[in-house]
């Protein structure tokens, strides 16, 4: 008997990874922070204890001053894990963030010189998931929403296993002009596809990156419907980007997954600041929503169960 | 150390091992902190506000950073009373810590409720009565606002349970002193204070309000003078001990509201920002007493009933 693509759909775990991994909160070293393109950022902080520990799509909470201003601390997500493939080389491992100077938190950030000490909490959050029968994952950037996906790209290759099971990772990012499109090359020595949207055309699509995604939907593998569906889509960006991306895979039956953006008070769950709606699982109906905490419950979110005001 | 201090506080008939307790909807249901610290180690512990339904709460955006503070509009987002007693009170009751329920209702009997039925359950150590929460349209400051409402309330909650009566009071007040003398009135064992001042943020790149619900609860060192000096009209007027709070981020803070006559103090949004914060504070209490020959935390709360305003 045949089945439709949406019972053959993969369920997607919700991992409560939280619960399993260490978090830790400690005094870390700046070993680079430096200027990758304009206003953004590139920070590498000596810290094995949450490098062993994190995973793509997490967080970490940083304190970025010591005193009351700013007052709360700051999230960034896991850019990259270096020296991860070895294993010998434990106490090597450094956490890297990619961030965007946008407001108080992250001047301060980008003031901090190298060999200074920053205060952080992580990972905290729930991870990127990657389904079992995953053969093609497209990650699709928006700006500085090519953090977390980097980090992505690199545990998926990690994860793929030649001969077995190879997976290949198409990449789209999208980026305002030229000089704000980021880590190109870092996709590419990971042997991922990268193609370029830019805003102003000044490089690659003359676009955003969702007119790209929309333009490329048949040049990707998502496997037939009848099959087992072995794509899946991971975006991080501006909210509208998102919201477009949950509209267009949720009409053509492609598994998404998405990491939002939002303002997080403690990070851990406890003060409830950072809601997003989401539709309840035993819905009844267009209005059955509840809130779940970006921090804690997120910040991945599948795409469908989010709820876009 | 040479000097052996005590630390150790009563409050409502609650003995805790030292005058550091979490405050309410900063410490979500405890669980969420249990990685960064030992929960044993804390005074007590004050659980997010319950409902006897459980609640959504508010639109998103319900926070918003302001200068050394934080606005919030949660409105009260809890599992309900039934879901708590039976999924988040089992993990609490693990520790040694007393266990304080924080409760809220739009309407008495809810109160009243609430209060019969945490009355049966063991692992509860006392009940704070949420008459000052600013985020919700109906109960919480409605009741706070008015010493009349509040001698009301309290002696109806004080009717339906034995446990000790710990009632949360709104700064959103002409005067304080009434509120907490209502209070006592009406049977409380203990106030705490104070919980958010009403406040409100605009951002004027989009031209609205920084929360969706437009004013909600400041907190953080923004108020801490605010907070001192009400405690310290409390606590010099009333004879029930004092829960001090607001804004406390570092020992020195919490020794400031011990002084003003607390018994015991709460640390909130300092929570967010070090999840260590509450031992930390409770460590350099310590270390403030040892160096200055303070045999008894007890002590210090002597200083501010006797200062007396010159004019």
């Amino acid at each position: 008997m045949k089945k439709s693509a949406k019972a053959l759909k993969p369920k997607l775990r919700t991992v409560k990874l939280s619960e399993l991994v260490l978090m830790w909160q400690g005094k870390v070293r700046i070993l680079v922070n430096e200027e990758v393109g304009p206003s953004c950022f590139r920070m590498a902080l000596e810290a094995p204890q949450v490098a062993s520990e994190a995973r793509a799509g997490q967080f970490l909470h940083v304190r970025v001053a010591a005193g009351y201003s700013p007052l709360l601390r700051r999230p960034f997500s896991v850019h990259r894990i270096s020296g991860k493939l070895k294993v010998e080389s434990l106490k090597l491992q450094n956490i890297e963030i990619l961030y965007e100077v946008v407001g108080k938190g992250t001047k301060t950030l980008a003031e901090k010189q190298v060999g200074e000490e920053l205060d952080i909490l992580g990972p905290l959050g729930n991870g990127f998931n990657l389904p079992g029968g995953l053969e093609t994952a497209i990650l699709i950037a928006g700006g500085i929403g090519v953090a977390p996906l980097l980090a992505l790209a690199e545990e998926i290759v990690q994860s793929s296993k030649p001969k077995v099971q190879s997976r290949k990772v198409d990449v789209i990012i999208g980026a305002k002009t030229k000089k704000l499109v980021l880590c190109e090359e870092g996709f590419k020595e990971l042997g991922c596809q990268v193609r370029v949207a830019t805003e102003d055309g000044s490089v690659g699509y003359s676009g955003t990156a969702v007119d790209l995604f929309k333009e490329s939907l048949s040049t990707f593998n998502f496997g037939v419907p009848t099959e087992w569906v072995a794509s899946t889509v991971y975006a991080c960006g501006p909210e509208i980007m998102l919201k477009k991306i949950a509209e267009m895979t949720y009409e053509r039956d492609i598994p998404a997954q998405l990491s939002l953006e939002g303002r997080l008070g403690c990070g851990v769950g406890a003060c409830l600041g950072c809601a997003i709606k989401v539709k309840n699982s035993k819905g009844k109906g267009e209005g059955d929503f509840s809130y779940k905490r970006i921090c804690k419950d997120g910040p991945v979110f599948e795409a469908n169960e989010v709820v876009w005001d | 150390m040479g000097l052996k201090v005590n630390l150790s506080v009563k409050v409502a008939g609650i003995v805790m091992r030292n005058p550091v307790i979490v405050a309410a909807g900063t410490f979500g249901y405890g669980e969420e902190y249990e990685s960064f610290l030992n929960l044993n180690q804390l005074g007590a512990m004050v659980t997010k506000g319950i409902t006897l339904q459980p609640r959504k709460g508010n639109p998103p955006p319900r926070i918003v950073e302001t200068d050394c503070g934080l606005l919030n509009s949660i409105g009260l987002e809890n599992v309900g009373l039934e879901v708590f007693i039976k999924e988040k009170l089992p993990f609490l009751q693990r520790f040694a810590t007393p266990i304080i329920v924080n409760i809220c209702g739009e309407k008495e009997e809810e109160y009243v409720q609430i209060s019969e039925r945490l009355d049966e359950v063991e692992a509860v150590s006392g009940l704070e009565v949420n008459v000052s929460c600013p985020n919700v349209e109906k109960g919480g400051m409605a009741f706070g606002r008015e010493a009349g409402a509040v001698r009301r309330l309290v002696s109806k909650v004080r009717k339906a349970t034995k446990l000790p009566l710990i009632v949360k009071l709104s700064p959103n007040v002409t005067d304080i002193t009434a509120i907490a003398h209502a209070a006592e009135d009406g049977g409380a064992d203990a106030v705490s204070l104070i919980n958010t001042l009403l406040g409100m943020a605009i951002d004027i790149e989009r031209r609205k309000p920084g929360l969706a619900n437009i004013t909600g609860g400041l907190s953080g060192p923004a108020i801490k003078p605010v907070a001192l000096r009400m405690v310290w009209e409390v606590a010099s007027v009333v004879e029930l001990p004092v829960i001090g709070m607001g804004g406390i981020m570092t020992p020195e803070d919490a020794v400031q509201f011990l002084l003003a006559g607390a018994t015991a103090v709460a640390v909130g949004t300092a929570n967010f920002v070090n999840p260590r914060a509450a031992l930390e504070i409770a460590q350099g209490i310590e270390e403030y007493l040892v160096k200055n020959k303070i045999p008894d935390v007890n002590r210090l709360r002597e200083y501010g009933v006797k200062w007396k305003k010159q004019n």
